[in-house]
């Protein structure tokens, strides 16, 4: 995924159902490739017990 | 008294003002009106004046101050509110041309409360569309920096803060996914608060991502903050995550100092490379003044933390590319040049880096409240540079949310957003271009009143928060 290139965009979205345009396509890419590199370069060691949290409810009083 | 004496009052003066009867309600709104007209244009940060409401407003307010009836710290205060906070009757553009006909039915929250409180509201700034950072081209006008009109007011509540800082409004509500009150406050040198997740409402604001959007003020100095906050802070049967948590009396403990205060300065934070010299001088030499005030300071280390721009990314822009997924399909070309992008990039994200990046996100949150358990506060800068010009202040090439600088400058303001804690900006100096520069000071969960109490020590052995732009 991080070699994703622009024709590759393209074509995912086109599968996702939407249209991008070849103009922008670059443009995602490189956005989509620079997400995705910092991520992966996170040591899954470091993430051992973490599990995904999407909302962190309030805690009264924490 | 002319408009010019007026409008760089505090809130508390200009209600000091008003129960003196030395100034009225429809004074102060009218004079706020006329720098609007003079001003606000040039500036790009009004998208609706609501002139003829703001006046009734003021009538009803001065008759109530004259018959006896205080309705608090906002009586006659004229302030304005992001353009994704929805007002009844009122356009409510989310910044963005796909919203340029979304004429509320009801009021938010928020409006309701800042009315309750006795505020006159004067109308909707502008901002990044849909709160997203980056916009190449605003619909409603370029928002320009007051302190130098060829710079960025700062995303996404660039309106809000060129607003206050420039005197057309006593305060403003923001919203802050990722840092969009505090930088913007930052680069316009004033004060702005993003609240812990839940403190306050999101009813009728227009979403960006459900799990990080939070609504604050920004104002001009730390007091008005905590007035402003105190207003619209509080749980809401309409928003499912508000919380119950009693509202404090946010004003009340200001004066306390900092004696004994404990700060934390993330190693990673001030050692990054693309860290402003001017900005981390600033930061440091304010937090040496904290401990002549009696506080003391250790560096820690957050790690994860420096992922975190990356993972707000992952997590914020997908949210928010699920709520444009529709809209996006069917007018795509209405949208922003850099919103489209953002959003178009958010919805190839794979799940499994969705995931992951959730899972960072936990670890961030426990990493952060780990080093409060040690500290009570965590400095950093708000932002890693001043204002950028407005060119770099956009997502394309080169610019600051363009890729290849949006992960590593979102350092500063990403992991607070992330684990949903508390932090407030300050002004702590200029750069030698006359820009302003900002101090973050972050919390554990509704330890607002403890950062009030940290900015306002600081804010009175310091003057910056005097200065305004000349206009």
């Amino acid at each position: 995924m991080p070699q994703l290139s622009a024709e590759q965009v393209v074509e995912l979205a086109r599968v996702a159902g939407f249209q991008i345009s070849a103009s922008r396509a670059g443009e995602v890419a490189a956005r989509l490739r620079s997400v995705l590199a910092d991520l992966e370069s996170i040591d899954d060691e470091a993430l051992a017990g973490a599990e995904p949290s999407s909302i962190f409810a309030p805690v009264e009083g924490e | 008294m002319s408009s010019d004496d007026i409008h760089f009052h505090s809130i508390s003066d200009m209600g000091d003002m008003l129960r003196r009867r030395a100034l009225s309600p429809v004074e102060l709104t009218q004079a706020h009106l006329e720098r609007i007209d003079a001003l606000g244009e040039r500036l790009g940060t009004f998208i609706t004046v609501m002139r003829d409401s703001a006046l009734a407003r003021a009538r009803e307010l001065e008759s109530s101050l004259q018959s006896g009836r205080d309705l608090g710290a906002l009586h006659g205060i004229p302030v304005a509110v992001k353009d994704i906070v929805s007002t009844r009757g009122v356009l409510t553009s989310a910044g963005s041309r796909v919203m340029a006909g979304n004429i509320p039915e009801v009021d938010s929250t928020l409006v309701e409360r800042l009315y309750d409180g006795g505020a006159v509201l004067l109308g909707k700034l502008n901002l990044s569309e849909f709160a997203i950072g980056g916009t190449v081209d605003h619909p409603f006008g370029t928002p320009r920096n007051p302190w130098n009109t060829d710079h960025s007011a700062g995303g996404s509540s660039s309106g809000s803060g060129g607003a206050v800082a420039s005197g057309l409004c006593a305060g403003a509500l923001g919203s802050d996914t990722g840092g969009s009150i505090r930088g913007p406050s930052s680069f316009c040198g004033i004060v702005g608060i993003r609240p812990t997740y839940g403190r306050v409402t999101r009813h009728e604001v227009v979403p960006m991502c459900w799990s990080m959007d939070t609504v604050g003020p920004m104002t001009r100095t730390v007091e008005d903050c905590a007035i402003m906050l105190a207003a619209i802070a509080g749980h809401d049967p309409r928003d499912a995550t508000s919380s119950s948590e009693p509202v404090p009396d946010y004003a009340m403990s200001l004066d306390e100092g900092v004696r004994g205060l404990r700060i934390a300065l993330p190693r990673e934070m001030f050692d990054y490379s693309g860290l402003d010299g001017e900005t981390s001088a600033a930061v440091h030499k304010a937090t040496t003044v904290l401990e002549e005030l009696g506080a003391s300071s250790e560096e820690v280390s957050l790690p994860m933390s420096a992922h975190s721009g990356a993972v707000f990314i992952a997590i914020a822009d997908v949210d928010a590319a699920a709520y444009h997924s529709d809209l996006l399909r069917e007018r795509g070309d209405d949208y922003d040049w850099n919103t489209r992008v953002r959003l178009e990039s958010a919805s190839l994200t794979p799940a499994g880096a969705y995931i992951k990046a959730h899972r960072a996100r936990a670890s961030i949150r426990e990493e952060l409240l780990k080093a409060l358990e040690h500290s009570d506060v965590i400095i950093t800068p708000t932002s890693h540079a001043p204002a950028p010009t407005l060119a770099d202040g956009t997502g394309r090439p080169g610019g600051s949310y363009y890729v290849a600088s949006d992960l590593g400058r979102r350092m500063y303001a990403s992991p607070a957003a992330l684990a949903g804690l508390p932090a407030l900006s300050v002004p702590c100096g200029f750069s030698e271009s006359g820009l302003p520069i900002g101090m973050q000071i972050i919390g554990r969960p509704f330890t607002e009143q403890l950062l009030f109490k940290v900015g306002h020590a600081y804010e009175r052995a310091t003057d910056w928060h005097t200065m305004h732009p000349e206009l």
